[in-house]
């Protein structure tokens, strides 16, 4: 021991007797190789020039997903993945292209994304454009329309009344159409999903004589949709040359389920894996997760939630979201009347019963014509902003429009899993009212 | 001998001044004006014919589907003037022209005249509706031709809606007005 610091103490004296240039070399050389080395992939967050907003967070290892060398941040990075509801944007960047508008854009550019939205600046919303953004070119509203004299410049959008982008259930026709609704719809019924033909024979696995398939499995894969369906073991176990591939990765389910597959991409769910960067896992969540200290984490893929055997979508519906979701809107679900609907019907899903995955992953009709089917869109993060549109395409299947949109803007209603009613209306759903009825309309 | 050559370089001289001019002609190509004219005939013509064949015949006529403003909502037919919007921004992505549907009393105030031109381009319309008001405006930092046309109701549609519109501006138009004004531009430099 005596030994081994008399040593370090003369390498060190030898080291402070070296020339300059070593001595400059030789830190050079260190921080290179820690900076590279970090920039490589060990610590590439410690180059992140401010904490990454909550929609990037997950990815904000991987630069150039945004970035593009020596040219900063263009539209066309951030419209690659924020294409949806992209149709209905009030305020489209190629509007703003026609040169009429040149004037206005000298205010505020709004044919750049990042004029508004500024990454490593984390605000509430999304949007790091000064408070009251709207007025440089709306500031006569108040003389356009009595009603909204004496409104704050903040309040456009902080008060629910207007989104900067989307505003297809934010106008006045839509909303006047459906103010009377009652808060449960007489026809309450989501989408039915599925439509498996169930054969009339008794399903039979094919695999290899050579390979030995536990019991478990074989009856998980009998009384499945795929079984159901013909859809047997070398369909999903089988190698390029034809063999038997025990490994069955997530691209063997994207060749049947690839509307499933780019939706899940698109969301916080698959983004990660869709950049090739290792998958989602509970670590990489800023929202409470839960961490189970006996095994590693689950790395996010098609079979994390669905069982490969039984493919069982009543899992994937609840139990797999609560396996790591452990903020208060999921710890509530289970006392919530939503969950009452679950277990009214045994766990099952069907067009009365309200799982997570009902409006976190919901159904939606896809393709058109012949081909048009209830499907499951798999982005987790599509309906969350705004809010409204949540109110729109998932809460209206049941409830009524002034209901819904009153209790997904209420803080409290949405950590508490919507156990109660609305304690307030809108702003916004009040002065619709107070215009139908000056105008004589039935609202 | 010195005659001679006088002439030959005249001639000359003439020819070259002759080529330059025809080459300059052929540089200078269609007059900037005429183009205009030939894109708002297309844009008009195409406007017209949505308006009366297919908006009036299936909306008034044979009552087959409605037109709406929210007609994605709707699952309607889209306006005209949302029609001929549509068509502006899409062929304003190829970047060599632009267009846009303008009105003094448009129901939306983003459609409004906004530049020095078209104010005083829709003022010179109000007068002479007749022929186009043309001219050059910088916008921007680049130099724009730009041609302003009269847009007048063509249909008893267009002025059904503007002048029921609870945020039209104006509701007393009548058919073959002036409603607003088609605004052409062209990039002149880079």
């Amino acid at each position: 021991m005596y030994t081994a610091a008399v040593r370090l103490t003369s390498f060190a004296q030898r080291s402070l007797r070296l020339p300059l240039r070593f001595k400059v070399l030789g830190i050079a050389t260190f921080l290179g190789a820690t900076l590279g080395g970090s920039f490589l992939g060990i610590r590439r967050e410690l180059f992140l020039p401010g904490r990454t907003s909550n929609g990037h967070h997950v990815f904000e290892q991987s630069c150039l997903s945004c970035h593009q060398p020596f040219a900063g941040v263009a539209n066309p990075k951030c419209v690659a993945c924020h294409r949806e509801g992209r149709a209905e944007d009030t305020h489209n960047t190629e509007t703003f292209e026609d040169p009429r508008w040149a004037a206005s854009l000298e205010r505020l550019d709004a044919r750049a994304c990042r004029s508004c939205h500024r990454e490593h600046q984390v605000t509430a919303g999304g949007a790091t454009a000064a408070v009251g953004f709207c007025f440089p070119c709306h500031d006569d509203v108040a003389q356009r329309r009595a009603s909204h004299a004496g409104f704050a410049p903040s309040s456009c959008a902080n008060a629910g009344c207007h989104n900067y982008h989307d505003n297809s259930v934010l106008n006045v026709a839509f909303l006047t159409q459906h103010l009377s609704e009652p808060e449960l719809l007489p026809t309450a019924a989501l989408p039915k999903w599925g439509g498996s033909v169930r054969s009339t024979a008794t399903p039979v696995p094919v695999y290899p004589t050579s390979v030995k398939v536990r019991s478990e499995v074989l009856a998980d894969w009998s009384a499945s949709a795929h079984a159901r369906e013909d859809i047997n073991c070398m369909a999903c176990h089988s190698s390029a040359q034809g063999a038997f591939d025990n490994a069955s990765p997530t691209a063997v389910c994207t060749r049947c389920h690839s509307f499933e597959s780019t939706t899940f991409s698109s969301g916080k769910h698959g983004i990660r894996s869709a950049l090739n960067l290792s998958a989602l896992s509970a670590p990489d969540a800023r929202l409470p997760m839960r961490l189970h200290q006996n095994k590693p984490p689950a790395h996010l893929a098609c079979a994390t939630c669905h069982d490969p055997h039984s493919v069982d979508t009543r899992r994937a519906a609840v139990e797999a979201c609560l396996t790591c979701h452990d903020d208060a809107h999921s710890r509530a679900y289970r006392s919530s009347k939503h969950f009452d609907t679950v277990s009214a019907e045994g766990m099952r899903t069907s067009p009365q019963s309200v799982t997570c995955a009902t409006c976190h992953l919901p159904r939606v009709m896809h393709g058109s014509g012949q081909e048009a089917r209830v499907a499951v869109n798999h982005n987790n993060t599509a309906g969350l902003k705004p809010r409204d549109r949540m109110a729109r395409d998932v809460c209206s299947r049941c409830h009524g429009l002034e209901f819904s949109m009153n209790s997904l803007f209420e803080e409290q209603l949405v950590a508490n899993n919507f156990q109660g009613r609305p304690s307030r209306q809108l702003d916004t759903l009040k002065m619709i009212r107070a215009l139908t009825s000056s105008q004589g309309r039935r609202p | 001998m010195k005659g001679r050559a006088l002439v030959l370089v005249s001639g000359a001289l003439i020819w070259a001044c002759g080529c330059n001019r025809a080459d300059s002609r052929a540089a200078q190509g269609i007059p900037l004006p005429e183009v205009a004219d030939y894109i708002h005939t297309v844009i008009a013509a195409d406007r017209a014919i949505y308006a009366e064949q297919v908006v009036h015949r299936l909306q008034d006529v044979e009552k087959v589907i409605k037109a709406d403003e929210k007609f994605k909502a709707e699952k309607a037919l889209p306006f005209p003037a949302q029609m001929l919007r549509m068509g502006a921004q899409e062929a304003g992505k190829s970047g060599k022209f632009r267009y846009a549907l303008i009105s003094k009393w448009a129901i939306n105030k983003a459609n409004q005249p906004k530049t020095e031109f078209e104010k005083n381009g829709f003022d010179a319309l109000l007068k002479d509706s007749e022929k186009p008001h043309t001219g050059y405006e910088t916008l921007g930092g680049k130099k724009f031709f730009m041609a302003l046309y009269a847009d007048k109701a063509v249909s008893e549609a267009c002025i059904r809606c503007h002048n029921s519109h609870p945020e039209s501006p104006r509701q007393d138009f009548k058919l073959g007005e002036v409603m607003g004004g088609i605004v052409i531009s062209f990039p002149v430099s880079p």
